[in-house]
């Protein structure tokens, strides 16, 4: 349906997007993940024609865009990453003007306006301005006022930043419901368990780079996957970090804040040494994990780096 | 295009802070600044008249005196027959230059219509002024009687300076005053140049005791009895006078309709800035749809906002606005060159990604255009190079149209004003396409 093809975007001397190649396939969600940075955005603008590739082309149902927006802006539901709505307008006359804006009119149009406000819980406070709207409840009409006109195609730029877990588990459900019925689903995120939960195939960006794809559990076992070890340690410090990485099995290390995550190699493994270069180093360890890998940790693998560093 | 219009208009009307900016300080405006000025103005159908006083400022008998023992010594120094200046043979006494002043100049048919004096004491003068009594008060300075003697029958010359006091805000009559009062000195040195010319040419052959011979002949010649006095009375053509009611509801109307134009571009960085421009674009709308949606909204809010001026100042003010089809012409025209200078500034502002253009607009140039333009001071009491930019503002070309109907004046009136409108029109569409085809998509997208 969607095919990438070695695209390219610069913004001076600065490699936004560097050579990346996917394709999106009817009824699929496909997952963006990836830092701040990563050439996420960037990538879903240029799908979106709000900017143009220095190189490489897209092919949408085999038409490319650049040279044809039409044939997929008329297809397109675009969610971007802050929230896109008319604050003094009400709810009501923002799906109003987006659905209009999609060509939408008459009782069509007051149909899906009716019909999308109940799927993003919106329905009772319609008539209010969004100005009054919470947080969470204006992001479910960002969302809603891309779905009026029944796109074939959604793009959601991390839909869930600085939301509430109650109305990100709506829209994470919401989604999940629009791809039910038909939608191809293009969902950008940070939040590596939301792409776990949502995607059926991920592509993980970091530096403008795709530096690994496929299902999740095709990236998990491409990095052959061994558990994690997660330490919760107070006063982590630059020497106790240097002792843990010179344990055997230590492969690679990445902390942020009280967290320290390790990931290790071989089966010989002997906690105690890492308990001991906590303590010698005045930490004081709070917690002690094990996990199975994830994105996460994909991410660590590739990088050296935990994906919200 | 349409809806994005449309959308522009609600979030327009949904304002009240900026709608009570541009429709309702208008009308307060218009309100204070009328009653304040109103006696700058006449008022509309009334008959004009002018009322000044006049101050006499000198002694004549002392002065004529003073004259006549000027010309004995003259008389005495060069020798010439001292009966000319005494007795029946004196020739000064038909001169008098009071009666030249008052029943001559004054007393002319065409300025008593419109013109009538009372003599005071320069104290009782002054009050009157202030109580607004009268609209000016012409001082007539010590010295005069004696200096106008010397000027017409000497060759000497001595500056009269007569003094004209107005109120502030009878601006209008104390501009028709000095009028007046600049014609008599022009006609009284016409007649002291001929003099002049007359003692120079014939000195070298005539007698010094004869020149003076002439003078009455020359005297008879002048204009001041006649009535040539050139005044233009706009009655005498059946126009309408302009009241200040009809002049500050035209002036702030022209002037607040400008304000209008800085919202387009305020209007589309707030779209930039809550990303709803982005979305337009990725849902296939074109810069250029968008940007005709604000060249729109900003047209239909300066026809909204000269409707309400003129309904308010029609059932309010009781303003007869004649000659509806050319009011409506000038209110599109208005409303057209405020869109296109409104797209001139949200082109800028889409280039420069910030609020400056719009707010320096609104808070700077527009008040200096309505300083040339005569929204603040009618162009007509204005300094000359202040009236001839001012013609070719925008909001002085809709000012000089309006008020032009309101006189009762037709077309081909205001056919120069007209032009003048259009032509800022073009100017502003041209620019504003030259800015806007000169960006990028990561400019036009970049909040």
């Amino acid at each position: 349906m969607l095919e990438i093809m070695n695209l390219k975007k610069y913004f001076n001397k600065t490699k936004a997007v560097d050579d990346i190649s996917f394709k999106v396939e009817k009824g699929e969600i496909l997952g963006l993940l990836g830092p701040n940075g990563a050439g996420k955005s960037t990538t879903i603008s240029i799908i979106s024609t709000l900017l143009k590739a220095d190189a490489g082309k897209i092919l949408y149902k085999g038409v490319d865009i650049e040279k044809e927006p039409k044939k997929i802006q008329n297809e397109l539901g675009f969610v971007p990453q802050e929230i896109a709505l008319y604050p003094s307008l009400s709810g009501y006359d923002n799906l109003k003007f987006w659905g209009r804006i999609y060509g939408l009119k008459g009782d069509k149009l007051k149909e899906k306006i009716k019909e999308v406000s109940q799927i993003i819980g919106i329905d009772k406070r319609l008539n209010d301005k969004v100005e009054e709207y919470s947080g969470g409840m204006k992001r479910r009409l960002n969302i809603g006022s891309a779905l009026l006109h029944d796109p074939e195609i959604i793009i959601l730029d991390e839909p869930t930043v600085g939301i509430d877990p109650q109305s990100r588990k709506h829209i994470l459900d919401s989604v999940k419901e629009i791809n039910k019925k038909g939608s191809t689903v293009i969902y950008t995120s940070h939040y590596m368990e939301e792409v776990e939960y949502l995607c059926d195939k991920i592509c993980i960006m970091d530096e403008g780079n795709i530096i690994a794809k496929g299902t999740k559990e095709e990236l998990i076992e491409s990095i052959s996957a061994e558990e994690k070890i997660i330490l919760q340690v107070e006063n982590i410090t630059g020497k106790m970090i240097e002792n843990i990485k010179k344990i055997p099995y230590v492969d690679k290390i990445a902390y942020i804040e009280n967290e320290i995550t390790i990931k290790k190699k071989g089966n010989n493994v002997d906690y105690s040494e890492i308990l001991e270069a906590v303590s010698k180093n005045q930490g004081h360890l709070t917690s002690m994990d094990i996990k199975k890998p994830d994105l996460e940790f994909v991410f660590l693998a590739l990088t050296g780096r935990a994906l919200r560093d | 295009m349409i809806n994005i219009f449309l959308k522009d208009l609600k979030l327009f009307l949904s304002d009240k802070k900026t709608l009570a900016s541009i429709i309702l300080m208008p009308i307060i405006l218009t309100t204070i600044l009328s009653f304040a000025l109103s006696g700058s103005f006449t008022q509309a159908g009334s008959d004009f008249t002018l009322n000044i006083g006049i101050v006499k400022d000198y002694d004549k008998n002392l002065e004529e005196n003073k004259f006549t023992e000027f010309m004995l010594d003259f008389a005495d120094k060069y020798d010439v027959d001292i009966n000319k200046f005494q007795g029946e043979e004196n020739q000064f006494v038909e001169f008098n230059p009071e009666k030249i002043f008052f029943q001559d100049y004054l007393g002319n048919e065409e300025i008593k219509n419109f013109l009538t004096y009372e003599i005071f004491s320069k104290e009782d003068g002054l009050k009157k002024l202030d109580n607004k009594e009268i609209s000016s008060l012409v001082i007539l300075p010590e010295n005069y009687i004696y200096d106008m003697y010397i000027n017409t029958f000497t060759n000497f010359r001595n500056k009269v300076e007569i003094e004209i006091m107005s109120h502030p805000d009878m601006n209008y009559s104390g501009s028709i005053t000095r009028e007046l009062m600049k014609n008599f000195n022009d006609i009284m040195s016409s007649i002291i140049i001929s003099k002049n010319v007359y003692f120079e040419s014939v000195s070298p052959y005539i007698d010094i005791e004869k020149i003076g011979d002439n003078i009455p002949e020359i005297l008879n010649s002048n204009e001041y009895k006649n009535g040539e006095i050139d005044i233009e009375e706009r009655t005498i053509d059946s126009k309408n006078y302009i009241s200040s009611f009809a002049y500050y509801t035209v002036a702030m109307l022209a002037m607040f309709v400008l304000f209008v134009s800085s919202y387009g571009g305020k209007f589309i960085l707030d779209e930039k800035r809550n990303n709803t421009f982005q979305r337009q674009i990725s849902s296939g709308k074109s810069l250029q749809q968008i940007l005709l949606g604000k060249f729109l909204m900003m047209a239909v809010m300066v026809l909204i906002q000269s409707s309400v001026m003129i309904g308010f100042s029609k059932f309010v003010f009781k303003i007869n606005w004649i000659n509806l089809p050319q009011i409506i012409l000038i209110t599109i025209l208005s409303s057209l060159m405020v869109a296109s200078l409104g797209l001139v500034i949200t082109a800028i502002t889409l280039k420069t990604n910030n609020y400056k253009v719009s707010d320096a607009f609104s808070s700077g140039v527009v008040q200096i255009l309505a300083l040339f333009g005569g929204s603040y001071i009618p162009l007509e009491i204005m300094p000359k190079f202040i009236g001839d930019i001012g013609r070719y503002t925008p909001n002085g070309a809709v000012l000089k149209a309006y008020i032009k109907t309101l006189e009762g004046y037709g077309f081909s009136n205001i056919t120069g004003n007209i032009l003048v409108l259009i032509a800022n029109i073009i100017i502003f569409l041209i620019i504003s396409i030259l800015i806007i085809r000169r960006k990028s998509d990561v400019e036009l997208i970049k909040s």
